[in-house]
């Protein structure tokens, strides 16, 4: 996994670099958005950290060049910007991912794993959590090494609370996940599924939230 | 306060009033010498009258032994003329009934002026044509004044008149003239503190147009040195935040390379930890003040946007092992949603921070009427009373900075939840928990009643779930 990080300021830089190795990805770093754009297209990395207030060139630019030569590079995107409308920009751009500095290094890492099962990656594809392993690649779910029966949506919506350990998921977040726009939802659609995967996992695996929505705690 | 209009209404009159006063004297005393000038002119035309009808009579009227006696004329106005007819020797040939039996005067031609009968006169004493007696003609000069002045007094009159008239027409005059000026005093009046768009010189008198002028040159330095204070903020943030990465992320990295953390590193992170708190706290302050504020309002869903931030905090729920519930009806207000994240961020957050572990937290969304009220309620220590107003001071901490809860903050989440109630002209409350002890804080929206298309765009919006704001890590570690 290459990963290219493209950062005015040397120390975050460094601090980034060192973050980033000890997560087992190799890392290169480049200072100037002019450099980044040359050496983007002569060796595109697989994800690409971007800084949007460069000194030489905006970085929405270094993005926007991505795009146009579709390269094959996840872009993350780090800034002190934090407003909606530069959210909306960037993303709107083809950003991948945004991030708002000052970020924990754990919350970085974790992005980057997201990015790296999204590149299908096959060894990064399977979340686990204690004793459940759940494949993205091949939509299988396995508890204590048994493999798992669960229906479309309950896998779906397994794998929305998986996906983020020891963070509460609202129930509309939920809906929005596991229907499009036009499926009629029933209003205790939601609590279904939870009540069915339920039964097939531990107890207290998902923990519900009350009045708000479920989370799966860090085992 | 002084008022041009006032001051030229009362110098204007004063000065017309001035002009006709001096006008009217001087012509009063003016027509006075000229009305003089008449009656004397009248005295000698009845004289040459006298000399015509009397001449050679003088002789035929000595013989006889009456005093030829003239009938008296009542006069509603005016002065009566009356007559001494007297011979040369001093003899009186005859009067008018007004007149005594005496001569009156000295036979000495010219005009006089006698006292009798109570009465000043005028005479003109003047010898006939045939120079063989003398005419004495006389007129009471109180009758004669007050005839003249009768007489004058019409003519000044209307000028007394006059002055309350014009003063109304100088008043009318001076409302359309001064029209422009309170116009620009309305315009200016009537704008945001934000507005410096330059006034409109369209149709402006040369008089103000200097003056917008001017005052265009100040809006629009005073738009520059805004516009150099927003770029600021943001340059601070930027300049701010990115060192405070580094920072962070090194000392992350620290505590990743050993294996039981040390005590410094750790409390490196939570130092770490405050001054990012603060500088945030310091920037959404800066955000959020009236003058700044560049938000947008749009309709939001306030129920949807509690749960997200609700959500935002389960680290540090989890941490402290706080139970949290929500409830509540579906709630829009209209509203900015970057804003309305830090009021609902800032309250709960306050609540996790606040309340010892395994403490009680319900936030709920009430619709009551036409109002949504947002309540955030913990079963922590509370606030006492006296110091409900002054928690949203800014910098102030309940119980100073040796909080009993060693809780990292630095005093401006209150400040902040204060400014944007007062952006959406919302109300906040303070009361004792319905716990057993704690606070409950109450806000109060004008409720909002959203239209299918605000429901599909929220459905739609691809940021509702995946934005992070402030407050969600900085609390996820302590």
């Amino acid at each position: 996994m290459q990963i290219l990080l493209v950062e005015d300021d040397a120390l975050l830089a460094d601090g980034i670099m060192n973050a980033v190795r000890q997560a087992g990805f190799a890392v290169n770093w480049l200072s100037s958005g002019k450099a980044a754009c040359t050496y983007l297209v002569a060796e595109p990395p697989d994800i690409l950290l971007l800084d949007l207030g460069l000194p030489d060139l905006d970085g929405m630019e270094v993005l926007k060049l991505v795009r146009q030569k579709k390269l094959p590079t996840q872009v993350l995107i780090l800034t002190a910007r934090d407003s909606t409308d530069a959210k909306v920009a960037g993303l709107d751009c083809g950003a991948d991912d945004y991030l708002t500095k000052p970020f924990a290094r754990e919350e970085l890492l974790a992005r980057l794993r997201v990015l790296e099962r999204r590149l299908g990656n096959a060894s990064s594809a399977v979340i686990s959590v204690g004793s459940l392993n759940l494949d993205t690649t091949h939509q299988q779910v396995w508890l204590d090494g048994e493999p798992l029966a669960l229906s479309r949506r309950e896998y779906m919506l397994l794998k929305a609370l998986v996906e983020h350990v020891g963070v509460i998921q609202t129930k509309e977040g939920l809906e929005a996940k596991l229907y499009s726009w036009g499926d009629e939802v029933a209003s205790n659609a939601i609590e279904v599924h939870i009540h069915n995967l339920r039964k097939k996992l531990p107890d207290q695996f998902i923990r519900t939230v009350r009045g708000i929505g479920y989370m799966v705690p860090h085992p | 306060m002084r008022s041009i209009r006032r001051f030229l209404i009362i110098t204007l009159l004063a000065i017309v009033t001035l002009a006709n006063f001096v006008a009217a004297v001087r012509g009063y005393l003016g027509s006075m010498d000229e009305a003089e000038r008449l009656f004397n002119q009248r005295m000698m035309q009845q004289v040459d009258l006298l000399n015509y009808a009397l001449s050679g009579l003088t002789e035929q009227v000595q013989h006889q032994h009456d005093i030829l006696l003239l009938p008296e004329r009542e006069l509603d106005k005016g002065a009566s003329l009356e007559l001494q007819w007297v011979a040369n020797d001093g003899q009186l040939l005859a009067r008018s009934a007004a007149m005594p039996t005496t001569v009156v005067a000295p036979l000495k031609a010219g005009f006089t002026f006698v006292n009798f009968d109570h009465y000043r006169w005028h005479l003109l004493v003047t010898p006939s044509a045939d120079n063989n007696s003398w005419f004495i003609l006389a007129e009471r000069d109180d009758q004669r004044y007050r005839l003249a002045e009768s007489m004058i007094l019409q003519a000044v009159y209307p000028m007394v008149l006059a002055i309350p008239i014009i003063g109304v027409v100088i008043w009318l005059v001076l409302a359309i003239g001064l029209k422009p000026i309170r116009r620009l005093a309305e315009e200016l009046r009537q704008r945001e503190a934000t507005d410096l768009h330059p006034l409109d010189q369209h149709d402006m008198p040369v008089e103000l147009a200097q003056l917008a002028q001017s005052a265009n040159d100040l809006l629009r330095r005073l738009g520059a040195s805004f516009a150099r204070e927003k770029r600021f903020s943001g340059d601070a943030a930027h300049e701010l935040r990115t060192p405070i990465a580094a920072l962070k992320i090194h000392c992350d990295n620290l505590l990743q390379e050993q294996a039981v953390p040390s005590d410094t590193a750790l409390r490196l992170q939570a130092g770490i930890q405050r001054m990012h708190y603060l500088v945030e706290q310091i920037l959404v302050l800066n955000r959020t003040a009236p003058d700044h504020f560049m938000g947008q309002f749009e309709p939001v869903n306030l129920t949807v946007l509690v749960k997200e931030m609700i959500a935002e905090h389960s680290a540090a729920l989890e941490a402290k092992h706080h139970h949290i519930e929500f409830d509540g009806d579906e709630s829009w207000v209209m509203g900015d949603r970057l804003a309305l994240e830090t009021l609902v961020n800032n309250l709960v957050g306050n609540a996790i921070k606040y309340t010892p572990p395994g403490g009680r937290i319900a936030v709920n969304t009430w619709l009551r009427g036409r109002s949504v009220v947002l309540e955030v309620m913990d079963n922590g220590p509370g606030i006492p009373e006296g110091q409900h107003e002054r928690v949203f001071d800014r910098f102030y901490r309940v119980g100073g900075d040796r909080h009993y809860s060693h809780t990292p903050g630095c005093g401006l989440g209150l400040s902040i939840v204060k400014q944007v109630v007062d952006l959406h002209d919302a109300s906040i409350h303070l009361t004792p928990s319905r716990f057993e002890h704690g606070l409950l804080v109450m806000v109060t929206f004008a409720a909002y009643v959203p239209s299918a298309q605000d429901i599909k765009n929220m459905r739609s919006n691809p940021l509702s779930h995946t934005h992070r704001t402030l407050g969600d890590d900085t609390s996820a570690d302590e």
